[in-house]
């Protein structure tokens, strides 16, 4: 289906596009191959021969169990797994009930509510940050993995408030006066009925979350740095680790090899979802 | 001077599919010319190779005097109303309308000018300045029309653009695209799929099946002397009655065996029938060229088809009577309306044997009686 | 029914199993029976291996104590923490504000036990160390820091190369010059450069000075006495070192991180390094075999003013805090650690020369013995000025040498502006309170836009406000039932509860701390605006970060969102394989910022990395068809330094199209695909070329998505702050900072969480400055079809 129309006059034009877009395709799949072949090498062979691939019977391995282990990317990986797991999913429970109320019931006090909730769309995350600090300090929340998750979702409310309370007014009421009368409370009528077909806008929220999430530094790095916290850390933060561990050790085929156990699973889950991923990225973006 | 003329264009998209089978066609300079068939017949292909939409696979397509094959759609002079008017939604009407000219640099005052006529013309001078959003459907069909014609183009390329519109405008609208092809006089070229469309509209109509001419022919021709069975069933509402039967001879005379009655056939048939006689062949005979009693036109003896009324369907001052018989599931008669008929009654139609047609039987079914 | 009670029971306890993993974490759990002392430990060159053997075998001496040694090489930042935290470990050689600490009565004066036995019982404990060595944390008779390793700085040297071309240790300066020319002429690098860290420099410049200007006046930088600076022995000192970090220095250098550095001597691309005793200990494992190192003292000066034996130690010192839980037990282990077979142990397992008398001699390898003996014929020692002032000084001195070392400024300009620093540190010292203004146009220019934007948005809200006032909607969908107290309290209190308690209140406290000065520990006290004052009218590095913020938000998007509207242009033409194209344009963003940034760090190596590589190649491949002139050029980046401070930013630009243009590209097909086919088509009717189609239907029709994608690439560039701190290694300089990355040094690094909070103020203003002001600018009335 071609757009515009001048071009199937112009083989050069098409040559020119195809040219261009595999020029790209190469630049953007080109580091991760170099990534991962230099995960495979010796740490010499990473210094001294950058580009030479591994031969088929020399893969360092050893790199990879090295990070799992001692680089404790197992542990990493476990962290953020839990951590981004409940941060969705307790992100998209408290923020769906809330917009559920907010948008369609009228009470006192209902359009403050949804400007306060909105408000936190502009807040950076630094403006909190600092009192934020101390204050989980004073709770004892410091180097917890509840705390990160605490956090997470206090922060990913708003703009799954903002998604959901769009979405869930666009929904009829006839399903819920329905469950209603069939003698459904006020929560099993939203549990059971509406939020279910709040699923497209729940995915996308999901979608946000699990991203910003999974690969979130700054926050980690603030609350995981005490006593006892190696263990807690997250992906991020103890691929960064790592990496600056590396660089005084020069225990290079590590620091590579902990990057690709970073990006591999995101690039598999996002292959097999990329479909419905940029499809809820671009509808969330496009509404908002 | 601008003639359009389709010297063997064809159009065969990837994997085979042929969309248009070598097409000759010349259309008169100030001509109202109407494509129509049935989806799939291949006229907005055709009307989009002369856009220069589509490529032309093979053949020429002239625009006044030179070849336009290889000529992109702005330099062919033409402009083209869409289906969906295809109107710019950012932008005001006035601007949708001065768009091309602004293109071409034409200068302001005439650009303003120009709009205002035209807009005056349609009778859209007060929306200019709105968006296309903000008009009813009868007006983005207007302001589309309106920007083609500001152009004053060498042709004005139509598809199907009254589609869209409920039935009462787009009888209003009809009238009025008439009315402006007499002013304007611009060659026009105008694709629809619908039959009454084309009737009331063309001066020439080019009735299209399968990416084939089936007849070229004003809408007298094409309704009264259809080419084939296609055509012939095609065009008018309701469609000719069509008959099976068999060509005998039979007391110096060609008679139409539908196997309860027979029927004499004119003698200007004779001399096509000669060849046909024992073989099967298909009569049509249209509803309005049937009549309950045996006056003028519809007098004679030979001429009588005896039918079951099924449904009658009064139309004020005519009837539609649904009849059929063993032979003939369903003919349809359009006579004038008269009281004390019923459903389930005998009666005894009679044709006017001027009107009849003998076609062949099956593809193409050709008319015999057009040599 | 039957299998749904399973499949929940199922959700159910996969929950519970989650939750018990979690929560236990909050439960601190440590046995009161055994007493545990805690020991961060900086992990850098010396390793971690030998003190992990240490804390077992003391565990072996002393039954019934449990050591808990760990270590990072950021571990001082976790220590910082645990400082503000007031939670204090027992032991540490974190690379702390020790002058400070020792200032606030926060270490353990270790005299008593000093005077007392060392671990064997043959001697006090301050006699089994190096004479000399215990000095450098000595403050006013008492002693605070104990000493294992002798870190000392020397030029080490490739002995086999240096046999086989017939060089020699050098003495004093000239001597040193003549080597290096020599070194050069025979096609080799003279020093490899640890520029990436580039205080490693600083050791040259304090070797030269302390021995130009004598032993009082190095040590009166401490007090950033008027003059320390600016004088004619400094600005030799800068000199000698300009002269040689100009003429001498492996090219490349300033981009490349240390352990980079050192590979390049231990491969033979360099003739010496200039390091301390840690070089062999660091890169073991990295060293070819038969590779022999020597090493020599700094060059000194013809004209000497101090004693020339002098050696340049660094600290490697260890703490104890006064609040730990068990400080006389940490004392013990100590001693432990530094009795004659530990320290035996660790020299022979490092190879590095210990403080401890008696070790050096029969433990070193052939490699270090030179280092040895040099130790042993020293009188002196310097290094580690003392004094919290010059360590705030620290971030000047890092810009002005790197300016220095990459022949932006002069050396006798460098001392003029060391010197004003002093001079306006010294002031600030004696009033805190006090402003000098020294921007005007900036700040005003800066509060200006951002009044008038504020007043431009609720000027244009309210209209809007208003507007919709009188159309009185009633939503249609809002329930006419009663919804009830309780429902309202369960629907909504998780959500506000969590929302209001931590982000709504400490955003508030953000405003009321930005107003007040703190540095964690103490006393809060009130400021007024002060932190406001200085940010904006006094401070330069404000501005700076700003500026690199600036940068971001604009010079990026210029670069990645044409490309990015080029790409979608390309694949919405229509072409096979275009899913694939979309799906793998966008895998960058899958990844996070913090792999991307990590990923890029890798490929920005000066020395062979992908992109000096890259671009090299594509150099000789274009010189090979005759364009030469961009054939030299491109080569030219064979040992580009990308991430030096002063590329830094512009290396930001091929990572964030990198990284950006899968996103974008995916937006804008997005909205390129809503447009119909017969726009398109009647335009090109209409007359219309195709970029003149692309300007009036494709970008107008998809604004929508454009100013979204902008709006992000602005509110993204204000909250920059993984990338930077990523790059530069967690310690951006000044030239590099940005605000995000400003404030966390404010707080976590000097202490200052008053003003970190007046920053986070200033860039909440700005946040909501760009995002609110451009989405009204850029906003459109939605186009419908």
């Amino acid at each position: 289906m071609s757009r515009c129309t001048s071009h199937k006059r112009f083989p050069l034009a098409k040559l020119t596009t195809y040219a261009v877009l595999l020029f790209y395709l190469i630049v953007v799949l080109y580091p991760m191959f170099w990534l991962l072949t230099t995960s495979l090498k010796t740490d010499r062979d990473i210094f001294l021969e950058p580009f030479k691939l591994p031969r088929l019977d020399e893969l360092q391995w050893k790199n990879f169990s090295g990070a799992w282990t001692e680089g404790h990317f197992g542990d990493y990986f476990l962290n953020s797994v839990l951590v981004t797991v409940f941060s969705v999913g307790l992100t998209l429970l408290f923020a769906s009930m809330a917009a559920y109320a907010v948008a369609r019931f009228s009470f006192k006090g209902v359009r403050p509510l949804f400007f306060y909730f909105l408000a936190g769309l502009m807040i950076p995350l630094q403006l909190a940050i600092v009192p934020l600090f101390f204050q989980m300090k004073s709770l004892d929340l410091l180097n917890s993995r509840l705390g990160l998750v605490v956090v997470y979702v206090a922060f990913g409310l708003p703009f799954a408030f903002f998604i959901l309370t769009g979405f869930f007014k666009s929904l009829p009421s006839s399903l819920h006066e329905s469950a209603l009368l069939d003698g459904a409370s006020q929560f099993r009528a939203f549990w059971s009925v509406m939020l279910p077909l709040a699923r497209p806008a729940l995915i996308t929220v999901g979608i946000f979350s699990f991203l910003g999430t999974w690969n979130e530094f700054f926050i980690a790095f603030m609350f995981l740095s005490g006593e006892g916290s190696q263990s807690l850390r997250t992906l991020p933060l103890g691929l960064a680790n790592v990496t600056i561990v590396s660089q005084y050790r020069s225990d290079w085929g590590m620091a590579f090899a902990g990057l690709v156990v970073v990006m591999l699973p995101t690039l598999l889950v996002y292959i097999l979802l990329q479909r419905r991923i940029t499809k809820g990225l671009t509808v969330g973006a496009l509404k908002g | 001077m601008a003639e359009v003329v389709l010297d063997k264009v064809t159009k065969v998209y990837p994997g085979e599919i042929t969309a248009v089978r070598t097409m000759d066609l010349q259309i008169r300079d100030a001509e109202f010319i109407v494509l129509v068939g049935p989806s799939g017949c291949g006229k907005t292909t055709v009307l989009r190779m002369v856009a220069g939409l589509e490529e032309i696979t093979d053949g020429t397509v002239r625009i006044g005097d030179r070849v336009v094959n290889d000529v992109p759609p702005k330099n062919r002079d033409i402009a083209m109303v869409f289906q969906n008017y295809a109107l710019y939604p950012h932008m005001t009407v006035y601007k949708n309308m001065s768009f091309a000219l602004k293109l071409r640099r034409l200068p302001k005052t005439e650009i303003e000018q120009r709009v205002r006529d035209v807009a005056e013309i349609l009778g859209i001078g007060e929306l200019l300045e709105r968006k296309p959003k903000a008009l009813s459907g009868g007006q983005r069909q207007r302001v589309a029309v309106g920007r083609a014609i500001v152009r004053q183009p060498k042709a004005f390329l139509f598809d199907e653009p009254l589609s869209n519109l409920d039935a009462k405008l787009r009888v209003e609208m009809r009238a009025e695209l008439k009315s402006l092809h007499n002013r304007l006089k611009t060659t026009t070229i105008y694709v629809t799929h619908d039959q009454e469309e084309a009737m009331t509209l063309g001066e020439r109509i080019v009735v299209m099946k399968d990416g084939q001419v089936q007849q070229v022919g004003t809408p007298l021709e094409v309704y009264g002397r259809p080419a084939n069975l296609f055509v012939a069933g095609f065009v008018g509402s309701p469609p000719m009655n069509m008959l099976s039967g068999k060509v005998i001879r039979w007391d110096q005379g060609f008679y139409f065996d539908e196997g309860l009655a027979k029927i004499l056939l004119p003698e200007r048939l004779n001399d096509a029938l000669r060849d046909h006689v024992g073989k099967d062949v298909i009569m049509g005979i249209r509803p309005e060229a049937m009549n309950l009693h045996a006056q003028g036109r519809f007098a004679g003896q030979k001429n009588i088809l005896p039918l079951t009324v099924k449904v009658i369907e009064p139309l004020g001052e005519k009837m539609d009577l649904y009849c059929s018989s063993e032979n003939h599931p369903q003919i349809i008669a359009r006579v004038d309306a008269e009281a004390g008929l019923e459903p389930g009654q005998s009666i005894e139609l009679h044709l006017d044997l001027s009107r009849v047609h003998i076609f062949e039987p099956g593809e193409p079914g050709r008319n015999l009686g057009l040599t | 029914m039957a299998i749904r009670i399973t499949r929940k029971s199922l959700i159910a306890s996969l929950v519970a199993w989650m939750v018990l993993l979690i929560f236990p974490q909050a439960e601190a759990l440590a046995s009161e029976e055994s007493v545990q002392i805690e020991i961060p430990l900086f992990e850098g060159g010396q390793g971690l291996s030998f003190f992990l053997h240490c804390a077992r075998e003391y565990e072996k001496e002393r039954p019934g104590i449990r050591v808990n040694l760990y270590g990072d090489p950021r571990i001082v930042e976790k220590v910082k923490v645990r400082v503000l935290e007031g939670s204090f470990p027992e032991i540490t050689n974190a690379e702390l504000s020790h002058w400070a600490l020792i200032g606030e009565g926060k270490y353990l004066p270790l005299d008593e036990f000093l005077d007392g036995p060392n671990w064997e019982g043959d001697s006090s404990w301050r006699e089994s160390f190096m004479p000399g060595s215990l000095d450098l944390f000595t403050h006013e008779d008492k002693t605070y820091g104990i000493p294992l390793a002798y870190y000392v700085h020397t030029v080490w040297y490739n002995k086999k190369m240096f046999g086989e071309k017939g060089w020699k240790p050098v003495q004093t300066w000239e001597q040193f010059f003549e080597l290096c020319e020599k070194i050069k002429a025979s096609g080799l690098w003279p020093l490899a450069f640890q520029g990436r860290y580039h205080d490693y420099a600083q050791r040259y410049i304090e070797a030269a000075y302390y021995h130009l200007a004598g032993r009082r006046r190095y040590y009166a930088w401490g007090q950033l006495q008027p003059g320390c600076f600016d004088n004619p022995e400094f600005v030799q000192a800068m000199e000698l070192v300009q002269r040689l970090a100009l003429n001498y220095f492996q090219p490349g250098s300033m981009g490349m991180s240390h352990t980079e550095a050192q590979l390049e001597f231990f491969m033979g691309r360099t003739a010496m390094i200039v390091c301390g005793s840690w070089l062999k200990s660091e890169m073991l494992g990295k060293i070819p075999d038969g590779f022999e190192m020597g090493t020599f003292n700094f060059p000194i000066p013809s004209v000497n003013t101090a004693d020339p034996s002098a050696i340049q130690i660094q600290s490697g010192f260890y703490f104890v805090f006064k609040e730990g839980q068990h400080p006389r037990q940490a004392v013990d282990f100590l001693r432990f650690m530094t009795s004659r077979r530990m320290a035996a142990t660790f020299c022979r397992e490092r190879d590095i020369p210990v403080a401890i008398k008696g070790v050096n001699e029969e433990n070193l390898s052939s490699d270090t013995k030179e280092l040895a003996a040099i130790i042993n014929a020293s009188g002196t020692s310097y290094g580690k000025i003392p004094g919290d002032s010059y360590r705030i000084l620290e971030q000047r001195l890092t810009d002005v040498r790197f300016d220095l070392l990459t022949n932006r400024i002069t050396p006798q300009r460098a001392a003029t502006v060391l010197e004003k620093h002093a001079a306006t540190l010294r002031q600030e010292n004696l009033n805190p309170d006090d402003i000098t203004v020294r921007y005007v146009w900036k700040p005003v220019l800066f509060l200006g836009l951002l009044a008038a934007g504020i007043v431009y948005y609720l000027l244009t809200s309210l209209g809007r406000f208003l507007a919709a006032r009188g159309s009185g909607r009633v939503p249609a969908s809002k329930s006419p039932l009663e919804f009830g107290r309780a429902n309202l309290a369960l629907f909504i209190g998780p959500a506000l509860l969590l929302y209001s308690v931590f982000v709504i209140v400490p955003c508030m406290k953000s405003f009321a701390w930005s107003v007040h000065r703190w540095n964690g520990l103490g006393e809060m006290t009130y400021a007024g605006l002060v932190h406001f004052g200085r940010l904006l009218f006094e401070s330069d590095y404000f501005w700076i970060a700003l500026g690199n913020n600036l940068f971001i938000m604009s010079i990026i998007p210029l670069f990645v969102l044409p490309f990015s509207l080029f790409l979608a242009t390309c694949i919405s033409r229509g072409i096979t394989g275009s899913q694939l194209f979309r799906v793998v344009f966008f895998f960058p963003n899958v990844l996070g910022v913090v792999a991307i940034t990590l990923l890029w760090m890798h490929m920005y190596n000066p020395q062979g990395g992908v992109v000096n590589t890259a671009l090299v190649g594509l150099g000789r491949g274009v010189s090979g068809i005759g364009l030469e002139g961009l054939g030299t050029y491109l080569q030219g980046f064979a040992s580009f330094a990308w991430l030096a401070q002063d590329h830094l930013y512009w290396a930001l630009v091929p990572m964030s199209i990198w990284g950006a243009c899968g996103f974008n590209m995916i937006l804008f097909l997005a909205a390129m695909e809503s447009i119909p086919q017969s726009l398109y088509e009647a335009a090109e009717i209409d007359g219309a070329s195709t970029w003149r189609q692309f300007h009036s239907i494709t970008l107008p029709l998809i604004w929508p998505a454009l100013s979204i994608a902008v709006v992000f690439m602005i509110i993204g560039g204000m909250k920059t702050f993984e990338v930077i701190w990523l790059l530069t290694n967690q310690a951006p300089t000044t030239a590099t900072h940005v605000i995000g990355t400003l404030m966390i040094r404010s707080m976590f690094i000097d202490f200052k969480v008053g003003q970190a909070a007046a920053i986070a103020v200033l860039l909440f203003l700005m946040v909501l400055f760009g995002s609110a002001v451009t989405l009204r600018i850029m906003k459109r009335e939605t186009v419908e079809f």
